[in-house]
């Protein structure tokens, strides 16, 4: 249990700063920033409290609008995901239900479960995300365009992360 | 209250979720200008829409006091129109002058019914009788020529207009004394016919046609028409001149009636001629 939680609040405060000192200087494309902070959501234990939940999402979403000067924005979309992630963890329960002592992560359900997880997650974070930039759905073809872009980019790194960090 | 707690208790999670969404919303509204700005459209439209939307329910009870309201106002507005009186100044201005004696007196009036589209057309005008109007009289406009008086009634007086194929106006060119007649050909309202000009006058496109005294009804020099064409075949004696009308009869609404003090005078000398 300790151990869970100084792994989470290690893998908390890494991935902030990987995201604030990192990803948010490469902007791929002109326009697209890989925001792989969710990654920090989707890895939390799978036994923690709905409400920490909801509140490490809101922590991790005010901290990275902190670093864009954007208030609000990032803080709306990782709510909504941990608000939203333990239905979709019941909706993509693989047969047997989640093992004790595991994960979500690749190395324990394999790629298939991991990219429909991470998949919904981001799909749903970056649309709230895009739509509270432009608080609009005036130039929708634009929008999606450049939201499923970044969903692309910033997917892939996720599962990469499964291959290179979290493998052991 | 025992069940508000059990309720909040049962939904903690969304509920708290959604506090989240609305102070995240919150810090997005007041701290981001695009979408602040977005946010107040959505809101004005959105608002504007209820609004309305309840005025035109509202508005639906008071329909029949409005319209008692407004057809009282209609009345007393229209009461006040010019329009609704009718002028009683019978005798019109006239210059003392012992040199010249005044030949003209001009009537103003006000074209009150005109047609433009018929094969005669006329023109009704709000003086009559009582101002001194009488047949035969010339009307012209502030561009031009206009028609000639056919009726008259105590107060109303009925104009053949030059857009008619009945009238025929004795006119001149401008910078030579040949002269011929206008008339309408029942075409296009801005063309009339000039016609009577003889082959071996010089005419060209440009010129201005004006009346003069020969018909009796106008001052000399008042302006008709200006040539467009001109035509004339080998063995013809007379031109073939179209001339573009000076006056737009679409657009025609003070006038003036052209009363000749020596009419009757000139009229007795030329009867007696005969």
């Amino acid at each position: 249990m300790i151990q869970i939680f100084q792994s989470t609040i290690f893998r908390f405060i890494s991935i902030i700063l990987l995201q604030i000192l990192l990803f948010n200087n490469i902007i791929l494309f002109n326009n697209t920033i890989p925001y792989i902070y969710i990654l920090f959501i989707l890895i939390l234990p799978f036994e923690i409290n709905k409400v920490l939940l909801l509140c490490l999402g809101f922590i991790t979403g005010l901290l990275i609008d902190f670093s864009f000067v954007s208030y609000g924005v990032h803080t709306g979309a990782t709510v909504l995901i941990a608000f939203l992630r333990p239905f979709i963890l019941q909706y993509i329960e693989p047969r047997g239900g989640y093992l004790p002592n595991t994960q979500p992560l690749l190395k324990y359900y394999g790629l298939i479960w991991f990219f429909k997880y991470a998949l919904s997650i981001v799909l749903i974070h970056h649309f709230m995300l895009f739509f509270l930039y432009t608080f609009s759905f005036e130039a929708f073809d634009i929008f999606l365009f450049r939201m499923i872009i970044n969903s692309a980019i910033t997917l892939f790194l996720i599962i990469l992360s499964q291959y290179f960090i979290f493998r052991t | 209250m025992r069940n508000l707690i059990v309720f909040i208790l049962r939904n903690h999670f969304f509920l708290l979720f959604l506090i989240f969404e609305i102070i995240a919303i919150h810090l997005i509204v007041k701290y981001n200008e695009p979408q602040r700005s977005q946010f107040e459209i959505f809101s004005h439209t959105f608002f504007s829409h209820i609004h309305s939307v309840h005025n035109s329910v509202t508005q639906y009870f008071n329909l029949k006091q409005i319209n008692e309201d407004l057809a009282l106002e209609n009345a007393e507005l229209r009461k006040k129109l010019p329009s609704s009186y009718f002028s009683k100044s019978i005798e019109p201005q006239t210059v003392k002058d012992s040199l010249h004696s005044q030949q003209y007196l001009f009537i103003p009036a006000q074209v009150i019914n005109n047609t433009i589209s018929k094969p005669h057309n006329f023109i009704i005008i709000n003086k009559g009788r009582r101002h001194g109007i009488q047949k035969n009289m010339g009307v012209i406009g502030p561009k031009g020529i206009i028609g000639v008086v056919v009726t008259t009634s105590q107060n109303f007086s009925k104009v053949l207009s030059l857009l008619s194929p009945n009238l025929n106006i004795s006119a001149q060119l401008q910078h030579s004394n040949f002269y011929g007649s206008v008339h309408w050909d029942g075409g296009y309202y801005r063309q009339a016919m000039f016609t009577e000009i003889p082959a071996h006058a010089y005419v060209s496109v440009g010129d201005t046609v004006v009346s003069n005294t020969y018909s009796n009804m106008y001052p000399s020099g008042i302006p008709i028409g200006v040539v467009s064409s001109v035509s004339k075949t080998k063995y013809d004696n007379f031109y073939d001149i179209k001339i573009i009308l000076s006056t737009d009869f679409k657009n025609i609404e003070h006038v003036y009636v052209v009363q000749d003090l020596f009419k009757s005078e000139r009229e007795l000398l030329e009867s007696r001629q005969q």
